[in-house]
């Protein structure tokens, strides 16, 4: 599953403690969604390249068991967008559990 | 090619170089990665033109990287330029037919006229200046369908903001996605290797070369608009459509591809377009014959650029369409 719009949310859910790679950042939406949330990893990248064009994300080059890899971390800017993404969709699942409770 | 370079090299189409070798390096590493915890790690990429798409999104694109310096240096402030971009739309509106000029032209007119030299002086040359810029082309178009309102009404009002508004919208929203991106910290590689040619000279010769789409679609947009003129105003541009067309034609038709015969295709093409700005008035046609003429300049200024390539460059380096 795949819900359109959460994929920046969810990047900035994954590096708010501490910076990640773009692998371990896929991984880690998997495993906390128990495999639900299932995107496809080619998309996440142009995704952490939006959020860095927007400011909310920073990039550095990192080394991990000898390789080069690309770090993403969270800016200040990225914390209070993360805090109104997750207002937004506390709002959104409440009304849609309303709804489909009352169905 | 191992499927992950077929991945790559569609999701990368059309990126530029320093984009392209990003998205390599990035999916590199996470390919490695995913093929060491033995996961499918092509089948969990995705679809590579979804990916494409979003990267054009946020990466500098081939043609954006060839805009850029362009963008973000352009042609100084000059007394003679400012002078230029004010006066000639003044002169060819003063030439027009008095049948043309309709309630609310002048005042149209004298708007663009005064708005038009603000590009200088605001100089969007930066992600800031383009936003500025931005809110003056809004307040310019408000005050144009304001004017086209209040002397004809809505009927003309909503095709001449379409007219307006519409390029406005393409050619500011590509400039501001390229200084977004440079803001970001993105970079782009000077053309070219060819010390002789300018940067938009080279970027003529690349899209003379590869025939990107982007061109064919004006050229294409260039002849239905003549052809359009010629049905609204058949005296005067019947003529130049049939000039367009017939040049369009032969191009595709014959090939040039010798100097000798390029020349003489030349030769007879803008003999044949000079005859089809003049024969109107020779004939005595009361349309706009001004507006072939100023179709013609505008022909002649599209060439002027091709005209240099010439010059600059040996007949061996010349791409085919140089040779029209």
């Amino acid at each position: 599953m795949n819900l359109r719009g959460t994929l920046p949310t969810l990047i900035l859910e994954a590096i708010e403690r501490h910076p990640d790679h773009g692998y371990s950042i896929a991984r880690r939406i998997k495993e906390r969604s128990s495999g639900v949330l299932d995107f496809k990893e080619g998309t996440l990248y142009p995704a952490l390249h939006k959020l860095e064009l927007e400011g909310t994300v920073e990039s550095y080059e990192g080394v991990e068991k000898g390789r080069p890899r690309r770090y993403y971390r969270i800016t200040r800017a990225g914390r209070a967008e993360l805090a109104k993404g997750r207002k937004e969709w506390s709002e959104v699942s409440r009304a849609v559990t309303l709804i489909l409770k009352g169905a | 090619m191992t499927p992950l370079d077929r991945w790559l090299s569609e999701a990368t189409r059309g990126l530029s170089a320093e984009s392209a070798v990003q998205v390599r390096a990035e999916i590199q590493q996470h390919y490695d990665s995913a093929c060491e915890a033995g996961d499918d790690a092509i089948a969990a990429l995705g679809n590579p033109r979804t990916a494409n798409r979003a990267y054009r999104k946020v990466l500098l694109t081939e043609r954006e990287a060839m805009m850029a310096p362009a963008l973000a240096q352009p042609k100084p402030l000059r007394r003679r330029r400012l002078l230029l971009a004010t006066a000639i739309p003044v002169v060819v509106a003063w030439f027009l037919p008095r049948k043309l000029q309709l309630p609310g032209f002048w005042p149209i007119v004298i708007v663009m006229c005064c708005t038009t030299p603000l590009y200088w002086l605001f100089r969007p040359t930066t992600l800031e200046r383009t936003r500025i810029y931005g809110y003056v082309l809004v307040v310019r178009n408000i005050l144009l369908v304001a004017i086209a309102w209040w002397y004809r009404g809505w009927t003309f009002a909503l095709p001449l903001g379409a007219m307006i508004v519409l390029p406005d919208y393409f050619f500011y929203h590509q400039r501001l996605s390229v200084f977004r991106k440079l803001a970001a910290g993105q970079t782009y590689s000077l053309l070219p290797g060819e010390p002789r040619l300018t940067h938009v000279e080279a970027i003529t010769l690349r899209t003379l070369d590869k025939g990107e789409s982007y061109e064919n679609v004006s050229g294409t947009v260039l002849l239905l608009m003549v052809v359009g003129m010629a049905v609204w105003q058949p005296a005067a541009f019947a003529p130049m459509a049939a000039w367009v067309v017939a040049a369009h034609l032969t191009r595709r038709t014959i090939s040039f591809c010798t100097e000798e015969a390029s020349r003489w295709f030349r030769i007879a093409r803008w003999t044949a377009m000079a005859m089809a700005a003049v024969l109107p008035v020779l004939y005595g046609a009361r349309a706009p014959w001004t507006g072939a003429v100023f179709l013609a300049l505008l022909f002649l200024l599209f060439d002027m650029r091709s005209i240099s390539l010439r010059r600059k460059l040996p007949v061996a380096q010349w791409p085919k369409r140089l040779y029209w």
